[in-house]
This record gives C-alpha cells, structure tokens and sequence, in this order.
C-alpha cells in the first residue's frame, strides 16, 4: 500500500525533511528522505518521494524530479501535500499557470493551509490575479490575525485595486497594532507610516496626508521626504505662505533641485503653472532667482533657470553672464545644459552673436570682447568657445561650419577626447556613418580604458554596419574566455543588442537581427520573473513603497524603449519574411529542374547524389575530428552549465528566418506594445500592416482607428488608410456584420470622399512637408500606375518652400525610389540623388555609386584644406 | 534504522563548500551568492493587540457588501440571450478569447455590431 501511515519515527523524519528544504539544505533532506524510503515498509511513501523530487529539483536535477514528484502524487492523490509539492515544481519551472492549478486542487483536500494559501497568493499577484489575490489574503487573515503579514498583504492588495479607503482602514487598523513608543525610530515603522502617507496622496486626501505626516515627522528616518510631502500638500491645499518657507528651506539643502524651484514660484504665485494666477511680474520672478543665487553662490540652477523666462535684452545681458563663467572655467557640458532653449530662434540667434564674437575677440586678444582689459583668458577658454560653436552650429544642421570649428579647435589641441567624440557626432548627423565611426574610433584610441568612450564607439561601428569591428571593440571590456557577443547577452546589454539589431536588418541578415530580438525578449521575461522573490522579501521587511513601485514598473516594463526597438524590428523583419519567404535551397533546385527532360534529370540527380554523398562524408570526417578537439574542454564546461541552463534553448538564425508562420510571431512581439504603448502611432500602424496581411479587417479597422485618434495626418496612416480602403473595396464577400460596422466606421474618416480625392485633399493640406509628398506620391502611384511620372515629380520635390528637407527624410525618398514604391524609375533615382549630392556633399547615401571611396575622400581631402588653412590663420 | 542520534552526526552544516548546489554560472547579479543563502523561511512576527476583533468584523461586513454587487452584476450579465455564431465571428475576428468576447457581447445586451465597435475603439 503505498499510501501508508508513518509512523512517528518516520513521521518525525519526514518534518526535519520539510525543514531541511526550508532551509535550503538540500543534501541534508535528501539524506532523510533516504532513511525512510530505505525502509521496505514505506519504499513508496508518496508523500516522501515528492519531496525528494522537489529536493533534487534545488539541486538541479531536474528531469530526477519530475520523475519523483509524479510518481508521488500518483502514490497518494489525495494528498495535499502532493500536489502542493507538484505545484512548488512547476512554479520553479515559470508554469504559473499549472501551479496555480496545482495549488487549487491541494486546497480542495486542506483548505485551511497556511503554506498553500501564502504560495497561491504569491502566484496571484505575480499574474496580477489581483481579485483572486485578495480573496487568499482575505482567507490568510482570518486564519492568522496576529500576523503582521496578513494584514499588510490585504491592505496592498485594496491599494492595486484602488479601493484606498479600506487599505487606509487596514493599514491604520494594523499601525495602532504596532506598538512603537513615540521617542523611539524604528525604520520599519517609519517605511509604514511613509506607504500610509502615499495611499492619502494617491486617493487624494491632501489635508489627512498632512496632519499624518505632521503627527508622525519624528518618527520617520527619511527627512527629506518629510518636507517634500509637506511642500506638495501645502500647495494642494493653497496654503502659499508655509509652501514657500518649505521650498526655500528645501532650496538651502539642495540648490540644484529644479522641481524646488518650481515648487517655490508656485507658491509665491509667479510661475503660470500653478493651479493660481500669477500675479507675479517678470522682475519679481527673476528677483527670485538673484536671491538665491547670492546666497549659494556656486550654484548653477538659479542662473541657468532664469534663461528660460527671460527675453531680448535682457535675455543677452544674462546669458553674456552665464557664457562667460562656464567658458573660463572650461565646462564641457555647457552645450546640453543650454541646449533646451533651442526650439527658440530668438535665443539661439542672440546665443550664436554672443559666442561668435567671443571667438573673434579671444583670437586676436585673449579677451571675451576687445575693449576689456584686466586678466587675460586661460587659452582653453577659446578651445571650449569653438568647441560650443560646433555643437551649435550641428544642432543648426549647418554641418560644414561644426567642421570647420571642430577642426580648428583639434588642430590646437590634438589630443582632447570630446572634440573628436564631437567630430564624430557630426559625421554621423550627416549620414556619413563610416567617417562618424573612424572618428569615435580616434577619440576611443585617446584613451583606451575608458570604458564610456569604447562604448560609444562600438555603437557607431554599428551604425556603420561594422559587427565585427565593434564587438572586437566591446571584448576590450568584456569577460575573457567568452566570446564579446555571448558575455554581453548574459550582462542583458540591450543598447549594444538593439544596435545589433538594426545593423543585421540593414546588412539583410534576418535571421541573426531575429535572435537579438529574442533575446532581448528573454530579457524582459527575465526580469518580469526577478521579482517573484520581493513579494515575500518585501512585505517581511516592510519595504511597502519600494514594493508597490516595483510592481508598477513590471507592470509597463515592456514600455521600455529597448523592448520597442526590437519589437519593431521583429515585426519589420517578419512582415518582409511574409512578403518574401526565403527558399530552402532543396526548393530553388525544384524550380532549377522544371526545364529538364527525364532522362536528363535523371541523370543530373544521381550526380547530385554522389556529390551529396561524397560531401557528407567529407563533413562526417571534419565534424569527428572537430567534436574530438572540443569533446574535452566542453565537457568541463558542459558539466557545470547543462543543470544550470538546462531549459535556455539556444536561438539558430536559419530557422528564426525560416519560421512557419511569421505573422504569428510578429503578433507576439506586437500584443505588449498594443497593451503599453497605445500612446505611440507606431504601434497602431506595425499593427495595421500585420492584420492586413492576414486579411483581418476589424483589425485593420481598429489599428486605423486608434492611429487616427493619435494623429490623423500621419504620413505612414495615410498610406494604411489608403491600402485599407481599396482592400475593402476589393473584398465584396465579407460576412454582413463586418461589413456594417466597417461601413459604419470608415465613414466617419473619410467622409463620402472617394480615394483619389482623398490622397489629393491630403498632398493639397501638406504641401510644403517632404514626408507628406512622399507618403501622398506614394499612394496616387498606388492607385493608378499611369500617374507615375507626377507622382515622382511630387515625392522628388527640393523647392525652397519644402520645410524638412533633411539628411534622414530626403534619404527616405531616394530609398522609396529604388524600392519599387513607383515603379520602375531608375533614371529619375539617378537625377534625384545627383540633386541630393549638392545638397548634402558629405552625405555617403548620395554620393555617386561607381566610384565611390575615390570621390568621397577627394571630397574630405578638399574639407581638410579648407581645415588647414583656417589652421594657418590662428 | 538509525536513530536519531546517528543522524545528527551524519548532517553536514550548509557552510562547508562542496556541499552547496553546483553554482550557477555567474551573471550580471554578482551579489547572486548572499541571495542563494536567503531563504522563504522566515520567524513571523506577531501582533499582540485586544482589538483586533473589532477590526476583523469591520472588514468581514465591507467584503459580504462588495461581493453581493458584484454578484448582482453578474447575474444581470448572464441574463443576457446572446447567440453562438455571433460570439465565434467576434473570437475569430478580433482574435480574443472566448471570455472576452462573451463579456463584451453581454455587456452590449447581445448587439454584436455595437460590440464590435467598441472593441475596435
């Protein structure tokens, strides 16, 4: 029988071996459980074999455990210890949803079981189960109302559900619990009181938040957070005059801090931002800043702030001030901290008269302006002047004047690293990535172990398409042993993976951008799954703040720039493997063989088979001696890792490109996005090209119409909804539902209006955007194939009143062009790019195609003169 | 069998290095080995307080009121008559799951084109 009593010897046995699990000795526990299965009488004790298995599961060995843990269950099924064993298994091997099952069916046969009941909870809020996570915590609490925990789990899981009245009655229920004497801090308590004081924030309680904050000031470790809370709650309530003491007094500890600032002229009632009028002059407001500014002299926010308020005059008075101090001390990030006035031409005009004439004057006479006299400028105070120049005048997109100044500034001093890292940054806006990552390449050369500037290198080689290059950059850094690519997989280093990404997608190389893209997406299933282990750690040391946040960010984890990127690319990658499925190289020989009489093909294939033979063969002896040199030193290795890493299954290029269905794939990249970043056009469009492909059109639908909510006159959504309307037109047999609704929706865009005059209302509304024309262009070829020649002569178009006729966009023209977006039109590509190439001399993309290496550098020879002379002149 | 004397002699203390669970290979948490130590067993504190009853029949009331709206709701919900072949257009359509295709269609009282609509907001 194997369901069997143990007796109490055995019984005994069996809790130590609980304990040893809990306890995380594992070879102990195995030890017992040996004891009592040696025993004849219990060799099948089911509840004894499932814990060996769950023990040799921690140990690694994981098929083992399995096979323990099944045939323990099935040795005694009614056991609630069985199953929950089974679903603490599947739970280590990410199966939540099984365990979750298994942990059920364990609380059918106990289901007052305080250890099932904590484990089903931590699965529920890991899956954001949150209502079925409230009813365990409901269930928790009544069985263990002496536990901190239990009231804790309960009051959080109110406060995801928003319901903030009953976590507040909880938590203050629980905080009267807690016996703290009011002398004594106790940081526990103190994380208490501060995760109470953010549940009245959120639910808005701005007059309970206060008082409570005010009651409880001494006995909360974080001081700052104290007067922040009580700055942003004064203010809330419009008690100006005691915010504005807190912000001054929060000012004195931190001058830096803009938000304080901000906070301040709320409360004195100047900034226009406040929920109040501002009754505050523009002198009153500047007077502000000059107040502070004498009492923290060496601060730099209450001179920088001012700038942002201020114009004309005044404005030139105060930056000539600001320029100045930063220029003779010699601060190079005085550009970015500058560089959010720029969307103001009136500024940046005055900025460039003033930096301008400095360098005129420092030239001739070491002077910031020629009629000074006094103590002369430190040399360097020219080279950062014309180092400012460049960056302005990039951020301009006057590119040959950032290269004229950045080489005059690296002709005096050679071997500053910044003006290199500069020079690069200009080539690269220029769309001249070679040249950008030869530059990095120089400026890295300047000092090698700095780890920041081998970045940034690696990742320009990239943007060049140079993989090789830049991961043999990145090795500089990375473990030695591994190969770069895998050790910076395993350190999650997404921006070199999302480089990659791109630079195999333009190089073609689907298949090895896919794998980056999985892995990046393992990424994020990893650290989705990191956070199991906090929702103990958290609640035991009542980190509750920290907890809650954390929560939140996994819960738009896949927000993150990074995991867009590479979905994006995935979902471009797989939309072109669907256009275009790439052949096996089986099926090209079929298609070679068609043309072929029998005997022929007969003959051709028993050639084809020696050959295969032969070469198999061939390939049989290679691979045995290869296997043979690295049967040893795998072996080692393969020891330690297989337990480890046993479930990573590795990612192969060829078959990621040859994958079955690749809209299905592209839709799991898709799903996240549509659930976080429904704020993004993007987005809705990538969706929009997905469901059109597979003919889905209440997708199609519902892409288009978030698209058109977000901006209706985005160039891509006019093409969509273009592409959308005539497919509809094309399908006359949809089901009649689909077609009411789409009937129904569809009007309320297009509004009666056919598509031809459509796409012209659109080319008439855009007519001086590039990227319009283009989109617009595109579509009127698309409707009718005779408009060719007008629909190039619009996307082509360089006049004066074209407002962004950029590197990147005129670029995307040139590519529309050879894409097949019109057609065949390679003479107009030519006599397009010729255009560009006046326009644009540095840029790689249009230079011309024969010769290229030649006219490029006859073209860089003819700057660098340009350099030498101005080098000349100094 | 051994008695439990035996065992204590027997039992290693988890320190002694060849002991531990073959390690797994090192990543970017090189703290990793301090958290291999932290286990899920922890002492529980407990609350020594007389009111907690008082606190526990407030919360029992609040929770038996919340369930009885939402079980209304439901009720309400299932009332609705909807019809097969419109719930499989709007699953495969949409590509959602049955769930969530059955509770839009409910909670348009079974109109399927305005379900669809909202679903395609």
């Amino acid at each position: 029988m194997p369901n069997v009593q143990l007796t109490p010897k055995e019984s005994n046995l069996f809790k130590r071996i609980l304990k040893c699990y809990e306890q995380k000795q594992y070879k102990n526990g195995l030890k017992f459980c040996k004891m009592i299965l040696s025993n004849p009488k219990f060799a099948e004790h089911g509840e004894t074999l499932a814990m060996k298995g769950l023990t040799l599961n921690c140990l690694g060995r994981k098929e083992e455990a399995y096979e323990f843990v099944r045939k323990g269950l099935r040795n005694d099924v009614k056991s609630h210890v069985c199953w929950h064993v089974y679903g603490l298994l599947q739970r280590s091997d990410k199966k939540y949803d099984e365990a979750i099952k298994c942990y059920r069916n364990a609380l059918k046969l106990d289901k007052d079981n305080l250890q099932i009941l904590r484990d089903l909870s931590l699965l529920q809020i890991q899956m954001r189960d949150l209502e079925g996570y409230r009813e365990t915590r409901y269930q928790l609490l009544q069985l263990r109302p002496t536990q901190r925990a239990s009231w804790i789990g309960y009051a959080i899981a109110y406060h995801l559900l928003k319901d903030y009245d009953m976590a507040l009655k909880l938590l203050e229920e629980f905080r009267q619990t807690q016996q703290v004497p009011p002398s004594k801090i106790d940081y526990e308590y103190s994380e208490l009181i501060l995760y109470q004081n953010q549940v009245m924030r959120e639910a808005d309680l701005f007059q309970e938040s206060l008082e409570h904050i005010e009651t409880y000031e001494k006995q909360i470790c974080d001081k700052l957070l104290v007067e922040e809370i009580k700055g942003e709650m004064l203010l809330k309530l419009g008690r100006l005059k005691e915010a504005s003491e807190v912000f001054k007094n929060l000012i004195d500890r931190n001058a830096e801090n803009w938000c304080y600032y901000e906070g301040l002229e709320k409360a004195l009632q100047l900034s226009s931002l406040g929920p109040f009028l501002p009754h505050g002059t523009l002198e009153e407001r500047l007077q502000i800043y000059e107040e502070i500014s004498k009492q923290h002299p060496r601060a730099v926010s209450p001179r920088r702030l001012p700038l942002n308020l201020v114009p004309g005059e005044k404005f030139r008075e105060l930056m000539d001030k600001f320029l100045r101090v930063n220029f003779s001390k010699g601060c190079p990030p005085l550009f970015t901290t500058l560089k959010s006035l720029y969307y103001n031409t009136e500024k940046v005009s005055v900025i460039q008269e003033l930096v301008i004439n400095y360098e005129d004057s420092l030239k001739t006479c070491d002077f910031f302006s020629p009629d000074e006299n006094g103590e002369k400028e430190p040399p360097t105070t020219l080279l950062w002047v014309r180092y400012f120049l460049a960056q302005h005048f990039d951020k301009l997109g006057q590119y040959s004047l950032a290269l004229d100044y950045i080489n005059v500034a690296i002709a005096s001093t050679p071997t500053l690293i910044e003006l290199f890292y500069m020079k690069a940054r200009i080539y690269k806006h220029i769309g001249n990535l070679k040249e950008a990552a030869k530059w990095m390449d120089e400026a890295q050369s300047l000092d090698t172990a700095d780890r920041f500037i081998n970045s940034k290198c690696a990742k320009y080689m990239l943007r060049a398409n140079m993989v090789k290059e830049a991961e043999d950059m990145c090795s500089k850094f990375t473990r030695e042993g591994t190969s770069a690519m895998e050790n910076l997989n395993e350190m999650q280093c997404m921006w070199f993976q999302t480089e990659c990404i791109s630079a195999y997608q333009r190089l073609g190389r689907y298949g090895d951008a896919l794998k980056k893209c999985h892995e990046i997406e393992r990424h994020f299933f990893e650290i989705t799954d990191d956070q199991f282990d906090f929702h103990t750690y958290c609640m035991r040391k009542m980190t509750l703040r920290a907890y809650v946040d954390l929560l939140r960010l996994e819960d738009i984890l896949r927000r993150h720039a990074f995991y867009f990127k590479a979905a994006r690319s995935a979902i471009e990658i797989y939309l072109k493997l669907y256009d275009n499925p790439l052949t096996n190289e089986n099926k090209q020989q079929e298609i070679n063989s068609e043309n072929l009489s029998a005997k022929e093909l007969k003959k051709m294939l028993s050639k084809q088979r020696r050959a295969q033979k032969k070469a198999k063969l061939e390939e049989e002896r290679k691979h045995a001696e290869r296997e043979r040199q690295q049967k040893n030193q795998k072996k080692k290795r393969d020891e330690e890792e297989e337990e480890a890493s046993g479930l990573r299954e590795e990612f192969i290029p060829e078959r990621l490109e040859r994958v079955e269905n690749p809209l299905e794939e592209a839709i799991k990249f898709l799903i996240p996005l549509k659930n976080l970043v429904a704020d993004n056009i993007d987005t809705h469009l990538l969706a929009f090209e997905i469901y059109f492909r597979k003919g889905k059109f209440l997708l199609m639908l519902q892409s288009v119409k978030r698209a058109f909510a977000i901006n209706s006159n985005n160039p891509w959504l006019h093409e969509c909804l273009i592409k959308f309307s005539k497919s509809v037109c094309d399908h006359s047999n949809l089901p009649d539902i689909v077609s009411k609704v789409l009937s129904q929706e569809m009007q309320k865009i297009f509004v009666n209006k056919d598509l031809e005059s459509f796409n012209e209302d659109f080319l008439k509304h855009n007519a001086t955007s590039l990227q319009h024309l283009l989109s617009g262009a595109k579509m009127m070829y698309f409707l009718d194939k005779s408009r060719q020649e007008k629909a190039i002569a619009i996307a082509t178009r360089l006049d004066e009143t074209i407002k962004d006729k950029n590197v990147k966009i005129v670029i995307k023209v040139s590519e529309a062009l050879l894409d097949g977006s019109f057609g065949n039109c390679n003479s107009q590509y030519e006599e397009y790019r010729t255009a560009c190439h006046k326009l644009f001399p540095f840029t790689s993309a249009f230079l011309p195609a024969v010769n290229e290496v030649d006219s490029h550098s006859a073209a860089f020879n003819h700057t660098a003169i340009n350099y030498d002379v101005l080098a000349n002149e100094i | 069998m051994a008695t439990e004397g035996d065992v204590e002699l027997e039992l290693e203390t988890e320190t002694s290095g060849p002991e531990r669970p073959p390690d797994k290979p090192r990543k970017h948490d090189s703290g990793a080995a301090d958290l291999e130590r932290v286990t899920d067993y922890a002492e529980e504190k407990e609350i020594q307080s007389s009111n907690l009853e008082t606190a526990m029949s407030v919360i029992g009331d609040r929770r038996s009121r919340e369930q009885k709206a939402k079980q209304e709701r439901e009720k309400e919900l299932a009332k609705v008559t909807i019809k097969k072949e419109d719930l499989e257009l709007i699953m495969t359509e949409m590509e959602i799951s049955r769930a969530a295709a059955e509770r839009s269609l409910r909670e348009h009282m079974g109109n399927v084109v305005e379900a669809l609509i909202a679903l395609t907001n």
